[in-house]
């Protein structure tokens, strides 16, 4: 029995793993940075423009709210198909890593905007009326009080979305994305490996374990209560 | 310094108008203690938070100093809430930042200054409260007491000239509350500033306040020195509000539960005389007796007051005797 499992291990191309591993992450870590630069501005956005907020405009925030429920309600595979002709004309290919990347951001970005809403309502609004009162202007309440009390929040939302693109990433092994997902489809689907599908799930596995831990902690260092 | 003129308010709360405030007309005098004091949903938060503008009126105008802050700019307004200090119940403060932060938080709005006149301020400020010690805390580790010592320091960083306190004490307990309060009569005297606050405590409004205002209902039915109405409110709101404080029965329900036939006095003494044996001179000079029936002696700010309720033991004849004797002492007699 552990000499079957032994010599499976052995049998499995490591370097494959690896590279896929790598992919994976670059996949992640790129969609990551563009998915925070685009979905914290259009959250702080939602929240400025909700109900009872500073700049409350019941249309612009409608508008907002609809277009971001509409990406979210669309299965993520349909997504990456249906953006291959705006990911081609982007990147030039809609294949391999640099093809995953664009529809990842899409497919992120209104998530986590509607996280990064949640996490300044929950924002004290005594913290934004003392900032008033201080004669703070708009700006200056934002980053001046809302983000930095809402910091916390934020890594976790950050944590939250990471995690969303890894199984978003895998994913996009389907339609030729590279990375583990890819792995996973052409090896352990095409072509009946059991032993690499299990150690792709396996590495994506831990993959998710040390990116919630890390979040964790890195929200626990910034928490001041 | 503040003229508060028709001042009106309204929320739509499920399509019907509430109107919170109602043709308000108050006026606040420069370096004043004044206090608003009404029941919850009285209006009086809505009141004062007109007063830097967090609540616009619907119509009415506010005057400081001559100016109309309602017709103000945007950056008029901003600068003129640099000028005005905010605290409040739940002290508000930016639970990210430290105390010192905190403090420094106003001064960095401004882009008035460098970091070293912002420290030194900060440390003058931290000083000030007592707080030089927590400086580099956060807000969750202070008490209730040091967190309103911030949000004091963080609301006079830039040398306001009036300081609104909206229920600063209501989340403190007694003897936080008492510490809270000396200390805005110490930065009330020694800079001069005034300070408009509202409470539904008359304890406080005893304690500090030199006018006050009783709001009900989003009207104010009275208002005046803060001794005239403790002593002789007419308004049966502030009665009621003034007999909660000091524990006191309806002075009419006293006599027929007490079953005294002999008429009763409500002697009010304001000042020295407080502390003067006047009814022992009375009693001996007219001989008759009195029993007192009910009675409180204290002092409103500084100044030293007492209330008794006593009932008159001797000929019908004397009562009018004893009126003119405590007349003369300058006491407030009352027949009930």
């Amino acid at each position: 029995m552990i000499q079957t499992i032994f010599s499976t291990l052995i049998a499995i191309d490591w370097a494959d793993i690896g590279l896929a591993t790598l992919e994976t992450l670059t996949m992640v870590g790129a969609s990551l940075v563009f998915t925070v630069l685009f979905g914290l501005p259009l959250g702080i956005v939602l929240f400025l423009t909700g109900p009872r907020q500073p700049l409350a405009h019941a249309r612009l925030y409608g508008f907002l709210s609809l277009l971001v429920n509409l990406i979210r309600s669309m299965p993520f595979v349909i997504l990456l198909i249906l953006l291959i002709p705006f990911t081609v004309a982007l990147v030039g290919t809609s294949i391999g890593v640099s093809g995953a990347i664009p529809p990842l951001v899409v497919g992120a970005t209104p998530f986590f905007a509607r996280l990064v809403e949640n996490v300044l309502r929950e924002v004290d609004r005594g913290i934004i009326e003392a900032s008033q009162s201080m004669g703070a202007s708009l700006p200056q309440i934002i980053f001046g009080a809302v983000l930095p009390e809402a910091f916390p929040g934020l890594l976790a939302a950050v944590t939250v979305t990471a995690i969303a693109l890894v199984s978003y990433a895998a994913m996009s092994g389907v339609i030729g994305g590279g990375g583990l997902g890819d792995l996973a489809i052409r090896f352990g689907y095409q072509r009946f490996q059991t032993d690499v599908m299990v150690v792709t799930v396996a590495v994506l596995l831990i993959l998710v374990q040390v990116l919630q831990v890390f979040g964790d902690r890195l929200v626990h260092r910034f928490t001041r209560s | 310094m503040i003229d508060i003129e028709h001042i009106s308010k309204h929320y739509v709360v499920d399509g019907t108008a509430i109107p919170a405030i109602a043709d308000i007309n108050l006026r606040i005098e420069q370096g004043e203690i004044f206090g608003i004091i009404g029941a919850s949903g009285a209006g009086k938060s809505t009141l004062i938070r007109t007063l830097n503008l967090l609540e616009r009126p619907d119509s009415g105008r506010i005057l400081v100093d001559g100016s109309d802050i309602t017709a103000f700019s945007k950056t008029e307004l901003q600068n003129y809430r640099r000028k005005a200090g905010m605290i409040f119940q739940h002290f508000n403060l930016i639970g990210a930042k430290t105390v010192a932060d905190n403090i420094r938080f106003p001064l960095k709005l401004t882009g008035d200054y460098t970091d070293v006149e912002m420290d030194a301020r900060v440390g003058e400020l931290l000083e000030l409260v007592e707080l030089t010690e927590h400086r580099d805390k956060y807000p969750a580790q202070l008490s209730g007491g040091q967190k309103q010592r911030v949000g004091i320091a963080r609301s006079l960083a830039n040398h306001p000239k009036l300081l609104l306190c909206d229920e600063a004490t209501s989340a403190l307990d007694p003897q936080t509350t008492q510490s809270i309060l000396r200390l805005l009569r110490d930065i009330n005297q020694r800079f001069g500033l005034t300070i408009v606050l509202i409470t539904h405590e008359m304890d406080v409004i005893r304690a500090v306040c030199d006018r006050v205002a009783v709001l009900d209902k989003g009207i104010v039915v009275e208002h005046g020195q803060v001794a005239e109405i403790l002593l002789h409110p007419r308004h049966a709101v502030t009665r009621a509000m003034v007999r909660e404080s000091s524990h006191h029965e309806e002075s009419a329900n006293l006599a027929t539960s007490l079953g005294l036939p002999g008429p009763l006095l409500r002697l009010t003494f304001l000042g020295a005389i407080t502390y003067q044996p006047v009814l022992e001179r009375v009693a001996t000079a007219l001989e008759v007796s009195f029993n007192i029936l009910e009675g409180v002696i204290g002092r409103i700010k500084d100044t030293p007051y007492g209330q008794l309720t006593v009932q008159v033991i001797g000929e019908a004849s004397d009562l009018q005797r004893v009126e003119a004797a405590f007349d003369q002492q300058s006491i407030h007699c009352e027949v009930l």
